[in-house]
């Protein structure tokens, strides 16, 4: 087989390609950065862990979850300051609501990271 | 030739190098959460940190905390009835605790335990109602409080508080110690970058190029941060008004009391404070509250710390900060 040199056509064939597969990949990681999810742990377990965008309630021991409109909060607890309450929404990535009576520790991760610990 | 295999061979080198993974571990410890992240090359090694950290925060929690066996528990039993023998550890935490009151002027004052009771801050697990003490509890109360009141005896490794009633309460540091034993724990594996956080209670260590991004709450508005801080090895802990606290008549009674007073200081809303020393940092957050604006930027300068204090006038917030914060923009 004889091998022809390549010509403008090819180069420019090539330069596509490897555009397209450059701007695929920035959109799919662009896309993965900015998913948040809802993190739930109770008694030291991962008791929850979904995207955000995923309405729900869910009933833990001595308390109840909320996620709506991208946001999340505890509705009910049965404890004695109610901080966790107090601490309503959350929506962005890193914040966190603890309540401590009822061992429960909600935090909202992104692989995005624009911090990485609150001090509070 | 041989240029070219050794950039083949540097290439092959660069793609096998493995990277730093993220290691993240949560546990309900000491009444509080307690978040480990360590950056590392091997996942077990940083689980293994992990675990010995929990297993001596535990230890500690034993010995400082609220349950009957506590240390503690048996010295406050024992107030002004006789000496209580203690382990070397809670002798001089109790010390350190004595040093760091002096130094705040009695801001910082481990005896105060009696007024969170009074004013129901205590029993944090139990169903407990809020309420405004009478002026002669109050009174009452202040005659058990003070660090002057404290007797160590440093040969036979024994305390003894003077007044029948009193208590000491190592909340206000307990935590910071616990950080520095962790800090110590995962200093000894020899991690470059870790970061603690116990309780909103932090230590950074981080001998990388890339800071850690840390966020300050907004005492008033949990959707926003303070600011955001690029660091790298330093404590960070924060006191403020708007985590244990209950309003009547429009007025804001919280958990960090004035030693002198007997009320919840009321001079700042928030304080942050950074220094290297995690036992220093959680005392000093305390005692530049009670110590109030002036004072505390005094006292943070003398010492040679960083400090961001709010305050709150006419529903407008304020911040002050020490000379190494100026110049950062706060969002207020």
């Amino acid at each position: 087989m004889k091998l022809t040199k390549p010509t403008f056509l090819d180069y420019f064939f090539i330069f596509l390609f490897l555009l397209s597969s450059l701007f695929s990949f920035k959109l799919m990681s662009f896309k993965k950065d900015n998913d948040l999810f809802v993190v739930i742990f109770q008694n030291n377990r991962v008791v929850y862990k979904e995207k955000i965008s995923i309405e729900k309630i869910i009933q833990l021991n001595n308390a109840v979850v909320e996620i709506k409109n991208n946001k999340v909060k505890i509705k009910q607890s049965i404890c004695p300051f109610r901080i966790c309450m107090h601490t309503g929404w959350i929506s962005k990535a890193g914040q966190q609501i603890v309540c401590i009576p009822n061992r429960i520790f909600i935090t909202i991760e992104s692989k995005k990271k624009e911090i990485d610990t609150i001090v509070y | 030739m041989k240029n070219k295999l050794f950039l083949f061979c540097a290439l092959i080198l660069f793609s096998c190098r493995k990277n730093l993974k993220e290691f993240k571990e949560i546990r309900f410890l000491m009444d509080t959460i307690c978040e480990i992240k360590i950056f590392c090359y091997d996942s077990n090694l940083a689980k293994k940190a992990v675990d010995e950290v929990f297993k001596e925060v535990e230890k500690i929690d034993k010995k400082f905390g609220y349950s009957k066996e506590s240390e503690i528990e048996k010295i406050n039993s024992k107030s002004g009835v006789s000496f209580c023998e203690v382990s070397y550890e809670v002798l001089n935490l109790v010390k350190e605790s004595i040093t760091l009151s002096k130094l705040t002027d009695g801001a910082f004052d481990i005896t105060v335990g009696v007024l969170s009771h009074l004013w129901g801050f205590k029993n944090f697990s139990n169903e407990k109602k809020f309420k405004i003490p009478q002026k002669h509890q109050i009174v009452e109360a202040l005659s058990l409080v003070g660090y002057e009141k404290i007797v160590i005896d440093e040969e036979k490794n024994r305390i003894f508080l003077k007044k029948r009633g009193m208590k000491i309460d190592l909340g206000g540091i307990a935590k910071g110690y616990a950080i520095k034993k962790a800090k110590e724990i995962l200093e000894s594996y020899g991690f470059d970058k870790f970061l603690i956080n116990f309780g909103g209670d932090i230590y950074l260590k981080n001998n990388t190029e890339i800071p850690w991004r840390v966020a300050i709450q907004h005492p008033r508005d949990r959707n926003k941060f303070l600011a955001v801080l690029n660091l790298y090895t330093t404590s960070c802990v924060t006191s403020g008004d708007y985590e244990r606290y209950f309003m009547l008549e429009n007025k804001r009674y919280h958990h960090i009391f004035d030693p002198k007073t007997g009320y919840p200081a009321d001079d700042i809303v928030s304080v942050t404070v950074l220094c290297e020393d995690p036992v220093l940092a959680d005392a000093l957050s305390t005692g530049i509250f009670v110590l109030g604006e002036k004072k505390g930027i005094q006292l943070a300068e003398k010492l040679k710390i960083g400090c961001i204090i709010v305050k709150e006038k006419k529903n407008k917030l304020f911040i002050y900060t020490t000379q190494n914060f100026k110049g950062i923009d706060f969002n207020l």
